[in-house]
């Protein structure tokens, strides 16, 4: 008789740590369901790259629109990155050409409302309280 | 090209002579329960002499953007006229669950002038210094304008009248009310999101107790910089003993902060001001 093969669930937090890379070339909305299928299976998303204000705001919309019984909403935080404007404009203008995205210095955290409780916020750091 | 000339010629008078009568849209926006409809029906009330929408502790009360056309108020010697636009309340997160708990409807504290005689009105009226022409609805936006509602209870006590407060209600809903509530309230932050394109001033709420930096408020402020929009944040509700408006202050000092209770009426003239010098 051949031994079981357990295997056993770890109840626990669920931290993705996602390097920008895996995203060049990317389209914000793919990227924003992508983070947004992770957070929604009670992942914590963090990413070495920031969104800028108007990807912050997408996130908002997109999550407004997933949200339903089982999905109460988001906890997020960017770490604001360093402006260098001629990059920036290159960045902008790159990805206006081309519809994809670029990777940005910074760092973002995701998490689903129902396990982040708090953020205590600084501009230069976050702590984050979770609850399981 | 005469129409140009002309044109640049009325701009030029009218900024020499600050009798500009420009139409503003200015979009009151923040997180739930910043105070924005207290706010709306505050402006909407002194000048226009009705609410804006209804006022309530439970979050996302304001669902739908509430509106109120051609509002004319005069500040530091100008006169602004403006469309008011109270917001849906921005979040990250809606829990239908926490519609389910009992929550309080209509103004807790604000006094209700309507049910005073207009003779009562009249004589606050003069001991306040201002004049009326005996219509009562315009004697009481006269009184509002002129004053806030600490103010006009002390002249009313030293007359003798007693100013009956508004009477607030208790509600709860149901598991299906709550629901459609949540689901309307996700709707509400799209459309005021998608808005902030057809604002020309946006006047980004912040409750004073509260530490002001919060991702919808670095969000919503770094929108409207990025957009070019002007800025003018109001720190609400002073009246509160745990109000700390220089939180905000020191949060974002790039920009114009007014320390206001709109429940109260307090310092609304500061805030008119401002909407006179900063407003698009």
């Amino acid at each position: 008789m051949g031994k079981k093969n357990k295997t056993k669930k770890i109840r626990g937090l669920k931290i993705d740590f996602i390097s920008a890379q895996a995203f060049v070339g990317m389209t914000l909305d793919k990227k924003l369901a992508h983070i947004l299928k992770k957070v929604k299976e009670d992942h914590i998303v963090v990413l070495n790259e920031s969104l800028d204000f108007m990807e912050e705001a997408k996130l908002v919309t997109s999550t407004m629109e997933g949200i339903d019984e089982n999905f109460k909403g988001i906890e997020f935080f960017t770490l604001p990155r360093k402006g260098n404007s001629a990059i920036e404009f290159v960045a902008k203008s790159f990805e206006k050409v081309t519809g994809k995205q670029m990777a940005r210095a910074g760092l973002t955290l995701v998490g689903p409302a129902s396990i982040i409780k708090k953020i205590k916020r600084d501009p230069q750091a976050f702590s984050v309280s979770a609850e399981i | 090209m005469a129409k140009g000339i002309l044109e640049r010629i009325t701009a030029l008078f009218s900024s020499l002579f600050g009798s500009s009568k420009k139409t503003i849209t200015l979009g009151i926006y923040g997180e739930p329960n910043t105070g924005k409809t207290t706010l709306s029906n505050k402006i909407s009330l002194d000048w226009l002499g009705k609410p804006v929408g209804t006022v309530s502790d439970m979050p996302h009360e304001t669902r739908t953007i509430q509106k109120a056309e051609h509002v004319e108020v005069k500040a530091g010697g100008k006169k602004i006229v403006m469309n008011l636009l109270d917001m849906p309340g921005l979040a990250t997160h809606i829990d239908y669950k926490k519609f389910m708990q009992y929550y309080t409807v209509g103004a807790v504290q604000g006094l209700d002038l309507n049910k005073l005689k207009n003779s009562d009105l009249i004589d606050m009226a003069s001991k306040l210094g201002v004049n009326t022409d005996g219509n009562k609805q315009k004697t009481i936006q006269k009184l509002l304008q002129n004053t806030d509602e600490d103010e006009l209870a002390k002249i009313a006590k030293s007359l003798g009248i007693k100013v009956p407060k508004e009477k607030s209600r208790k509600k709860k809903y149901s598991q299906k009310e709550a629901r459609k509530i949540a689901e309307e309230a996700t709707k509400g932050v799209v459309e005021a999101i998608k808005f902030l394109d057809k604002v020309d001033t946006v006047l980004v709420m912040m409750d004073s107790t509260r530490d002001p930096l919060s991702q919808v408020n670095i969000m919503l402020v770094g929108n409207l910089e990025a957009k070019g929009i002007p800025i003018i944040i109001v720190a609400n509700k002073t009246d509160l003993k745990s109000a700390k408006p220089e939180n905000i202050k020191n949060a974002f000092p790039q920009h114009p902060v007014v320390a206001i209770s709109a429940l109260k009426g307090h310092n609304l003239d500061e805030l008119y001001e401002a909407i006179a010098k900063h407003g698009a």
